[in-house]
């Protein structure tokens, strides 16, 4: 067996395929990382620039009464959103608070241009998710089929080597020589982000950081498994090759979008500018801004429909192997739907808390309400709440994040079966 | 001798089950797309609806809503009009998107139209590589191109013979996948098709085969690259990855870092310096101001009342010109702003180009009036617009003055008062609503679709003859061998 992974490596090692589709994937990754480190050390710029003025806004002595009281939650920058963007910016990362006088508002520290596709937000684990696949379908899904082809599989037989033995080969052969490109780019990635001060070496970080490793390592292995049943399942070299390119645009392209039509069908959401549009007070020019108009149970509404469809995508996406892996990578860098959720929820709490607060303020000091007459004291502020969020811990992420590796390990697990009932049965002769 | 060559790969094509299945994949698509567009555009017909209701109710004397017109031709190809503003905001002297609420943002991923140009990314391009990648590789391993060269055909007869006979396996079924498509989103959704809209749709289904014949071209070079017929399918399927994901993917990464466009964060600060700018150079009224008239004990009453008076003309003369000076500082930053935007957009555009799939994606969608091109000339509109409602705006503003100032400071002191004006809103003045002017928005038309489309059909041509022209000279020098 040794031998028969050995020769895989070989084999692998000598073909152009493989190197170019290294090289591909190698500058794709570096270019899509030093664009993540980038936007990452924005991002934490105009959140601590942010956080600085918000702190300094909320108790300024300029606040003179209850109803001006407002207090502001930051959602942290996630390190690893320098490797899987997500949901991160573009949903809103600073949460405004003014409790019983006003409906929280969210905003984003920065914005993408809402002139351009959001489909084109590419990042790191896009990029590598998607050339990993395309590399392992291509390596795999000619080896028994043109071995076959060329009759070199019925000699490999004719030696003292079960059927099992020699799939493992290839199998570990194949998963090796994919191995050590993922290990290139996650070593890079971690590289960059220690060099850049992202990754500060923290037990947290690490961890997380090989989830994400046991992650691509399931991902390379289903999509491995799959080349090689197609190439056991066919008896030409080209079919096999063009079956998985096909299997392979099928589940990072076209299966991806299908997910949102079903979900769209099952739980559909409202048309967000209506709802905006009927309740827009429009603003003069002569107004800075307009701040937030949209009525709360609208906008209730409108949330639970979007996290309704939302999570049925994400459970849809779960099911595949590449949606799984790009989901997977959300969760572990914190940017997915539940971080998003999460944050909402600490939204309200700390919002609810504000509002006993000012409560308990207005009935201390009944006068100071809305009114304010010149010669009054400057205003009570203590015990005002103020809202911290961190970002997920690591086991927290590995509780979200385990039935998705879950569901990889499936796929490997029957992947891995069929390939070998199916080759059991394979007609070794050369044609 | 073309005819023979033409008609012998299309029966080729025809016998082998594998371009079978794809072609009856092909065509459960166009007609599983027939029915989502359908759906899609009886919501967009309704939406459309409620937009205008929303928008006659809202708009007033400070700013009008402008709902854009969508294309009912978004099951051809839709491009991103789901997620572009569906509506402009026009005030004198501006015409903005409305400010983003990301609360309201949809929270699941952005994804593709099953229309027709989803399709032949996804499909039909593959089915194109995957019927010529072997036509002369695969032909050579098998000894008959010799053969067939040898009985009297020309390599040009084969060449061009091999791909016109893969054009018209494909042809066919493209025709039918789109009149399927076509006739299922007839029958289910509330459109009505003008002369012109068929010309439209034809025109981009002229393009559509043009780009069929780009992929048929680009599997033949494939062939011609390699020697064996398994490394010829791999050629041609890199460069299918390279053309459909790599190029687009990184045009728009390189745009968005050559070419970035300015955090939200910054544009807030700029608002609020403007802002500072008209508190510094309004009147800093306080009420020393009014005691100083009021306590003078030398001056009767009418003395001060007009004193008063007086200072009052002063302070709105003041804040008259600072205002005017705010509001023309806010329209500069959200003008600068905007054309970031729009500029980023572009050398996205420009960018993008360099893949084929791109360039047809910007010729449909200038051909159907779909996507940024049909928001590029709504925004035109819009601004044309702006003309006729602010001077309509001008009119009556001047009639409701008094109704309309908002964000004052009064101060009174015995029995004098003294205001402050700090901003004008006319949002909430009523008025006759019958004179209000209505905003129509006219289709593209064909000349400026065709000025829109002109540089991406361009490229797309270049590129087309380019790929043909680099197989043809490929396959002269081949080795038959």
């Amino acid at each position: 067996m040794l031998q028969v992974i050995l020769k895989r490596l070989k084999l692998n090692f000598l073909t152009a395929r493989f190197w170019i589709g290294c090289a591909i994937l190698l500058v794709l990754a570096v270019l899509s990382l030093l664009m993540g480190v980038r936007e990452y050390e924005e991002r934490t710029e105009l959140y601590e620039a942010g956080r600085r003025e918000d702190a300094s806004r909320v108790r300024s002595p300029s606040i003179l009464t209850y109803s001006q009281t407002e207090t502001v939650l930051h959602r942290p920058v996630e390190p690893l959103g320098a490797l899987s963007q997500g949901l991160g910016e573009r949903f809103g990362s600073v949460a405004y608070l003014r409790g019983t006088y006003g409906s929280p508002v969210i905003s984003s520290r920065s914005r993408s241009n809402f002139l351009l596709p959001s489909s084109m937000t590419t990042d790191f684990t896009l990029f590598t998710h998607l050339f990993l696949a395309l590399i392992a379908i291509f390596l795999t899904s000619d080896v028994i089929s043109g071995e076959r082809q060329f009759g070199t599989l019925q000699l490999t037989l004719s030696n003292p080597l079960p059927r099992w033995r020699l799939l493992l080969g290839e199998y570990f052969g194949a998963l090796i020589s994919l191995g050590l490109p993922t290990a290139l780019i996650l070593t890079l990635a971690v590289a960059l982000m220690a060099a850049t001060g992202i990754y500060d070496g923290s037990l947290d970080m690490t961890l997380k950081l090989a989830l994400l490793g046991i992650l691509y390592l399931l991902n390379v292995s289903v999509f491995i498994l799959l080349g090689l049943w197609i190439s056991s399942s066919s008896e030409q070299s080209t079919t096999a090759l063009a079956t998985g390119f096909l299997v392979w645009v099928l589940l990072v392209a076209i299966y991806p979008n299908a997910g949102s039509w079903i979900a769209t069908q099952i739980a559909p959401l409202d048309r967000v500018p209506v709802v905006v549009a009927e309740n827009t007070v429009t603003r003069s020019v002569g107004q800075s801004d307009p701040g937030e108009t949209l009525s709360p149970e609208l906008l209730e509404r409108y949330r639970n429909q979007n996290f309704a469809r939302a999570r049925l995508i994400d459970h849809l996406w779960t099911l595949t192997p590449f949606s799984n892996s790009l989901m997977a990578s959300r969760t572990i860098a914190g940017t997915g739907l539940e971080a998003h959720r999460a944050f909402l929820s600490q939204v309200r709490r700390l919002d609810q808390s504000l509002k006993d607060w000012q409560r308990e303020k207005v009935l201390q000091y009944p006068e100071r309400e809305r009114r304010f007459v010149a010669g009054q004291s400057s205003l009570d502020l203590s015990g005002l709440p103020e809202g911290s969020l961190r970002v997920q811990p690591w086991h927290q992420v590995a509780e979200e994040v385990a039935i998705q590796l879950f569901v990889l390990l499936l796929w490997n697990l029957v992947a891995f079966l069929m390939l070998q009932l199916t080759f059991f049965r394979y007609d070794i002769r050369a044609g | 001798m073309y005819r023979l060559l033409a008609f012998h790969t299309v029966r080729k094509n025809l016998q082998d089950y594998r371009v079978m299945v794809l072609f009856a994949a092909i065509l459960v698509g166009f007609a599983l797309g027939g029915f989502i567009s359908a759906k899609d555009l009886q919501e967009t017909a309704s939406y459309q609806r409620s937009l205008q209701q929303a928008a006659s109710r809202q708009s007033n004397l400070d700013a009008a809503i402008v709902p854009r017109p969508q294309s009912d031709l978004g099951f051809v190809h839709a491009d991103i009009d789901r997620e572009l503003p569906s509506f402009l905001v026009v005030s004198p002297g501006l015409v903005d998107y409305p400010t983003e609420n990301v609360a309201v943002r949809e929270l699941s991923p952005a994804t593709e139209n099953l229309d027709w140009t989803f399709m032949l990314t996804y499909l039909v391009s593959i089915v194109c590589i995957i019927l010529t990648y072997d036509g002369v590789s695969g032909e050579a391993e098998r000894g008959t191109l010799r053969l067939l060269l040898v009985t009297g055909a020309s390599r040009r007869q084969y060449f061009f013979g091999s791909l016109l006979g893969a054009l018209l396996s494909v042809v066919p079924l493209l025709a039918m996948g789109c009149l399927l498509n076509l006739l299922i989103v007839f029958v289910l959704a509330p459109i009505d098709l003008t002369l012109q809209d068929w010309g439209r749709i034809l025109s981009v289904f002229g393009v559509i085969l043009g780009l069929v014949a780009f992929f048929l071209a680009l599997g033949l070079l494939a062939s011609c690259l390699s020697r064996s017929s398994t490394s010829s399918l791999l050629n041609a399927l890199v460069l299918w990855v390279t053309v459909v994901f790599v190029v687009p993917g990184v045009s728009s990464l390189v745009a968005q870092q050559v070419w970035p466009t300015p955090p939200i964060s910054e544009l807030k600060q700029d608002l609020q310096g403007a802002r500072e700018r008209f508190y510094a150079q309004s009147y800093p009224l306080s009420s020393m101001d009014i005691r100083q008239i009021s306590s003078r004990e030398d001056l009767g009453r009418e003395e001060k009342e007009a004193r008063i008076a007086s200072l009052q003309e002063t302070i709105d003369e003041q804040n008259a010109f600072a205002l005017e000076n705010y509001k023309a500082a806010v329209i500069e930053i959200r003008e600068e702003y905007l054309n970031s935007l729009w500029d980023q957009v572009s050398w996205t555009t420009m960018m993008a180009r360099l893949s084929p799939i791109a360039a047809y994606r910007e010729v449909a969608a200038a051909f159907l009036g779909t996507g940024l091109s049909a928001q590029q000339s709504f925004v035109r509109q819009a601004r044309g617009y702006m003309a006729t409602f602010g001077e309509y705006a001008r009119d009556l503003r001047q009639g409701a003055e008094s109704e309309a100032m908002t964000q004052e400071v009064v101060i009174e002191d015995d029995g004098f008062t003294i205001r402050n004006l700090q901003g004008i809103s006319y949002a909430s003045v009523d008025f006759d609503r019958r004179g209000y002017p209505r905003f129509t928005a006219a289709r593209i038309s064909w000349g400026e679709a065709f000025r829109n489309a002109f540089p991406a059909l361009v490229v797309l041509i270049l590129m087309g003859s380019g790929i043909v022209l680099t197989a043809w000279l490929l396959f002269r020098r081949y080795e038959t061998l």
